[in-house]
């Protein structure tokens, strides 16, 4: 683990690195509104160790980390750990109601079109599942403030703090991800429902219903925890665009901002805490494995 | 198998019973809020005036030694007037009558140190103030280093507001309590800023009660939630939601012009900028009309000279009106050496007319390159568009040569033609490589004259040289657009968008 996260840090801080764009130049332009002096450019850039050489200042940013200083932000005077304390919450909330919606969503779905393949109802998911991942997310945000809230008055436009705030987001940014995991469902589903297995179970005169959801549905989800696992990054990539329109404060807006602004100890941070959500996520999915299928716990014991 | 049919419709029965239920729920949690007047602009906010200013400024928390009035020109605020003593030196007499929201009294003393914040930190690097102190109770002395006639309204800056010393905690600031007729109430950043009002306020106490700033990034979603009421008024929208919204009851559209201007830079130190005779050649190939009524909805109106005629008399009024001549534009490249072949495009020395446009994403500039592209494509200029992010522009144009880059200034951010300046001085902001003795010589001149008419002679001048020299083509003035309930009673767009005016709004009905 943090093997990975010493990667994705180094990986980052290069790419930053050679991101063009000066950022002591960007910043002191922007807090002076007019282009500031090559003595106040250099000053800057002593004041925040930009003229070390790129090893130094990475180590130097690292060994902060392991003391649990993320460093301040160039442009507020807040420290980057107070930012992502404000921020991450509203992702978090976001990407759990997202993902929750998703599943709700995708798995009674899925196992429907599998089981009634080639029918209307697997086609009409089919193609459900098509608009899903083609609609963009702002458009679908845009579409269902329109309905939902303008028309209907059921929820507030946008905004955030209680759960009347969360619910279109969430659908918003579920659904893309549920038009994903709805395919994989019905695939992984086919396949396991021609497994011997499956045969065996029907020939003992297993009930089918039982067949499908005890036999065929646990094993079929195995692909799907590791691929909902992985998605949780294009939950995360699409948070940023979600927030925006249903103007909720969080990580996904915090990094665009810092990028533009470069204000680079912020990116940083927000980088580390997702690759840290996606290492968390990485040992969830492992822990799922074993509740899913015993084979597994039982090879670890061994 | 029409066992499996009933659970599925049990599992369906039951999923459009939770999402209603949610749904319904959701209904019943929205509309908590007792907020009298909420205000949705994009603009990040934050408790210090040097970070985020122009929210606390703009709803009326904060105030400074000097104000603007609707003219757009510095006007008696904290300091009831101000003389110029000497050269370099200036004293302001400030209001008896005022104390800050934590009951602190208004003396030269607590100015002094406020401003010395201000002084100090990077926005005012460009001030050449050397010392403020207090005369007496009621008296603040500000010098400088050279004689600066743009003083005041340096002092009229959002940043240059005055604290109380109850907003600091061991050096840190930690509220902005100043003397407006809001009171600061509460802050998150990136969300909300949430003010009530000043009760004991020694001007016009405004009939709001409470006042809430949101932080609304999306154009679209300011607009959604306007005409959802969840907002009473909604700023900086896109232009073509304009004719949309004056149709729609209960909303009304405002569109102030504001002094801003989008505009064109050379790069007059490379080819094939450095000649004169070619930027003008672009500045008449462009029909600024047509412009302005396709992408910006004939909201936004053409410009010409760098200061609107419409906003103060420190525009020159000679210039001319419109300068689109796109014969005079192809005449002036024949002379030039940019002759037409047999091509479309005209070629010099067997080297073709093609240019390199920079705009950065924001709003309109890339539609806006878009039209030039193709209206000098009729004088033989082929034009090349590179869209890129705000910071890689000024990183590009700062550091490279480059031909030309579109992009959009505040001509009077503090109101003061001295801004000119920066435009056009040799050492100023824009990187066009422009150096014009004359010009230089009138903007110092005016930098440090008292006298108003001497100055406005100075700078009419300075704006004929640069509108002929073209070290820009000044292409379109800038509209904000502002939609609002038609409930809000009052409201007067202030030209400079120094405050919201808040304390003139009324709420029919309430």
């Amino acid at each position: 683990m943090s093997i990975v996260m010493a990667g994705v840090s180094l990986l980052t801080y290069g790419l930053v690195f050679v991101t063009p764009g000066d950022p002591a130049y960007t910043i002191l332009h922007e807090r002076r509104g007019s282009p500031p002096s090559d003595a106040e450019v250099a000053a800057f850039r002593a004041e925040h160790g930009l003229d070390e050489p790129f090893v130094s200042q990475y180590l130097s940013w690292l060994s902060g980390v392991l003391r649990g200083d993320l460093g301040t932000s160039y442009f507020r005077s807040e420290s980057v750990s107070t930012l992502l304390l404000q921020y991450l919450p509203n992702t978090l909330e976001l990407a759990v109601a997202a993902m929750i919606v998703s599943l709700a969503l995708a798995v009674p779905v899925g196992v429907v079109s599998a089981v009634h393949r080639d029918t209307w109802i697997d086609r009409t998911s089919q193609i459900a599942a098509l608009l899903g991942v083609s609609m963009p997310n702002f458009w679908l945000g845009y579409l269902l403030i329109l309905v939902v809230s303008l028309q209907l008055g059921l929820t507030p436009t946008s905004g955030s703090g209680t759960l009347s705030h969360l619910v279109l987001p969430a659908i918003t940014l579920g659904t893309g991800l549920a038009a994903i995991v709805t395919r994989l469902v019905r695939t992984s589903m086919l396949e396991v429902l021609e497994a011997e297995y499956v045969d065996t179970a029907r020939s003992k005169g297993v009930r089918e219903r039982l067949v499908v959801y005890k036999h065929a549905l646990r094993n079929a989800l195995i692909p799907v925890v590791t691929i909902v696992g992985l998605q949780f990054g294009f939950v995360l990539s699409g948070a940023v665009v979600v927030e925006v329109v249903f103007q909720r404060p969080g990580l996904g807006t915090l990094l665009v901002d810092a990028v533009f602004a470069r204000d680079y100890p912020v990116v940083q941070g927000v980088v580390l805490v997702t690759a840290v959500a996606f290492v968390i996520t990485n040992q969830l999915v492992d822990l799922a494995y074993v509740a899913l299928d015993p084979r597994i716990e039982r090879g670890e014991r061994a | 198998m029409p066992e499996k049919h009933v659970t599925m419709d049990r599992r369906t029965a039951l999923k459009t019973t939770l999402g209603a239920g949610t749904l319904a729920l959701a209904g019943c949690l929205a509309g908590d809020d007792d907020t009298d007047f909420r205000i949705g602009s994009p603009w990040d906010v934050g408790r210090d005036p040097l970070e985020d200013g122009s929210p606390l400024r703009r709803l009326g928390i904060t105030e400074a030694l000097v104000s603007v009035d609707y003219d757009a020109e510095p006007a008696p605020g904290l300091a009831t007037d101000w003389e110029r003593v000497e050269n370099t030196r200036w004293e302001f007499s400030l209001r008896d009558d005022v104390v800050f929201h934590d009951g602190e009294e208004l003396t030269a003393d607590v100015v002094v140190d406020s401003l010395e914040r201000t002084v100090e930190s990077e926005a005012f690097a460009g001030v050449p103030i050397t010392a403020i102190e207090a005369v007496d109770d009621s008296t603040v002395a500000v010098e400088t280093d050279t004689p600066f006639s743009p003083l005041p309204a340096h002092l009229s800056r959002n940043d240059a507001v005055i604290l109380s010393p109850g907003s600091f905690e061991d050096g840190e600031l930690v509220e902005p309590i100043s003397t407006g007729p809001f009171v600061f109430e509460s802050v998150q950043p990136g969300t909300e800023l949430r003010a009530i009002r000043n009760d004991d306020y020694y001007g016009e106490v405004p009939t709001i009660e409470s006042v809430r700033y949101e932080v609304v990034e999306d154009d679209q979603t300011r607009r959604m939630k306007l005409e959802n009421s969840e907002l009473e008024m909604a700023r900086i929208l896109p232009q073509e939601t304009v004719s949309d919204l004056e149709e729609t009851d209960g909303i009304d559209v405002y569109t102030p012009e504001i002094p801003r201007i989008r505009f064109l830079t050379f790069d007059t130190q490379s080819e094939p900028f450095d000649d004169e005779r070619v930027r003008r050649a672009v500045s008449y190939a462009v029909d600024r009309e047509t412009l302005t009524e396709s992408v910006l909805e004939g909201v936004d109106d053409p410009a010409v000279g760098p200061i609107s005629p419409e906003m103060t008399d420190w525009a020159d009024p000679d210039l001319e009106e419109s300068l689109y001549d796109p014969d005079r534009a192809r005449q002036l490249l024949d002379e030039a050496g940019w002759t037409t072949g047999s091509e479309e495009v005209r070629t010099r020395d067997g080297e073709d007319f093609e240019i390199e446009v920079v705009a950065f994403d924001a709003r309109s500039l890339p539609m806006i390159a878009k039209v030039l592209q193709g209206q000098l494509a009729d004088v033989g200029i082929d034009l090349e568009i590179t869209v890129v992010e705000y910071g890689t522009m000024l990183d590009q144009v700062s550091q490279d040569s480059f031909d030309a880059y579109l992009t959009s200034w505040g001509t009077l951010w503090y109101p003061d033609p001295d801004r000119l300046a920066d435009m056009f001085h040799s050492d100023g902001d824009l990187h066009h490589g422009y150096e014009n003795e004359e010009v230089d010589a009138l903007l110092e001149e005016a930098r440090e004259l008292d006298d108003r008419e001497k100055r406005r002679e100075r700078y009419h001048e300075v704006q004929s040289i640069v509108v002929e020299d073209a070290p820009i083509s000044v292409l379109t003035g800038y509209t904000n657009v502002i939609a609002t309930a038609a409930e809000v009673d009052g409201y007067e767009p202030h030209p400079t968008e120094i405050t919201y005016g808040l304390e003139t709004v009324d709420l029919e009905g309430e």
